[in-house]
C-alpha cells in the first residue's frame, strides 16, 4: 500500500523536519496522521516505526520514522453475517 | 352417544383409522429443552479461542488457521453471550473486536471460530468482502448464529 500526502504542516525541529498532514491510501481509504518523512509503508500502529518506500518532490526520505498519533491506522470494519439453523 | 362410540359399534376399522390418524397429527408436535441447545451454543464458547480473517472459505482447521488466515485476534469464554433467541430457540452473540491486527494482506470473505487447542474448527460465516492490508488493523463486528426450536 501506498500513502499520497493531500496536505501537509512541516515542523522543524533539532532532530529533523516533523510532518503531519492528510493522506490518501491508493485503495481509497482514508485517514489523517503525522509523522515525519513523508511516504510510509502503511498506515501506522501506535508507536509503530514507519519506513519510508519512496520520495516526494526533492527531498529524501529515507529515514524510519515513529507514529505520533495512533488513532487514524486503517481500521476497516469487518461485519460477519449471522447464522440461522433450523430444525 | 358419542360419534366415536357409535363408529366404534357400527365400524371398529373406520374408528381405529380415526384415532391412529389422531395420535399421529399428536406426535408431530416437537420441542426441545434449553439446556440441548446450549450445550452447542457451549461448545463453541468454553473451546474458541481464536477467531480468524480468511480470504477463502475455510473447511478445515488448518485452512482457517493458516492457509487462509490474514488476521486473527484471541478469544475467551467471556466473548460470548448466550440468551434467548430473536426468533425462537437460543442464541450465541460474539463479541466484536476492534484493533485487530492483520497479518497478510488479501481480501478478506469468511471469518472462522477456532479451538485452537483441538484443532478443531467450529464455525465459518461470511461477509462483505473487505481489502486488508499488512501492518494495518481491522475491526471485527459483533454477530450471532441461533439455533431455533424444531418445527
Amino acid at each position: 500500500m501506498r500513502i499520497e500526502i493531500l496536505e501537509q504542516e512541516i515542523k522543524q525541529l533539532p532532530y529533523g523536519a516533523m510532518l503531519k498532514g492528510e493522506v490518501r491510501v491508493v485503495d481509497e481509504q482514508f485517514g489523517r496522521f503525522a509523522c515525519a518523512n513523508g511516504w510510509a509503508r502503511h498506515l501506522p500502529a501506535d508507536g509503530e516505526t514507519l519506513v519510508p518506500t519512496g520520495t516526494r518532490g526533492s527531498q529524501d526520505y529515507h529515514d524510519p520514522v515513529v507514529w505520533k498519533e495512533g488513532d487514524a491506522a486503517q481500521k476497516p470494519l469487518v461485519q460477519p453475517a449471522d447464522i440461522q439453523l433450523s430444525h | 352417544m358419542s360419534l366415536f362410540a357409535t363408529l366404534l359399534f357400527a365400524s371398529p376399522w373406520i374408528a381405529a383409522a380415526i384415532l391412529s390418524l389422531s395420535l399421529l397429527l399428536l406426535g408431530m408436535a416437537k420441542s426441545v429443552h434449553d439446556d440441548v441447545l446450549d450445550g452447542a451454543l457451549n461448545i463453541v464458547k468454553n473451546n474458541c479461542t481464536r477467531m480468524t480473517l480468511c480470504n477463502a472459505e475455510p473447511t478445515t482447521y488448518t485452512e482457517a488457521n493458516a492457509t487462509f488466515a490474514l488476521a486473527d485476534v484471541t478469544m475467551a469464554a467471556g466473548d460470548f453471550t448466550a440468551a434467548n433467541g430473536d426468533t425462537s430457540g437460543r442464541k450465541l452473540t460474539i463479541a466484536a473486536k476492534n484493533a485487530v491486527p492483520v497479518d497478510t494482506t488479501g481480501t478478506s470473505t469468511h471469518v472462522a471460530l477456532l479451538d485452537v487447542t483441538n484443532s478443531k474448527l467450529l464455525y465459518v460465516t461470511t461477509h462483505t468482502s473487505q481489502a486488508l492490508t499488512s501492518g494495518n488493523t481491522a475491526n471485527i463486528g459483533s454477530w450471532k448464529f441461533e439455533i431455533a426450536d424444531p418445527t
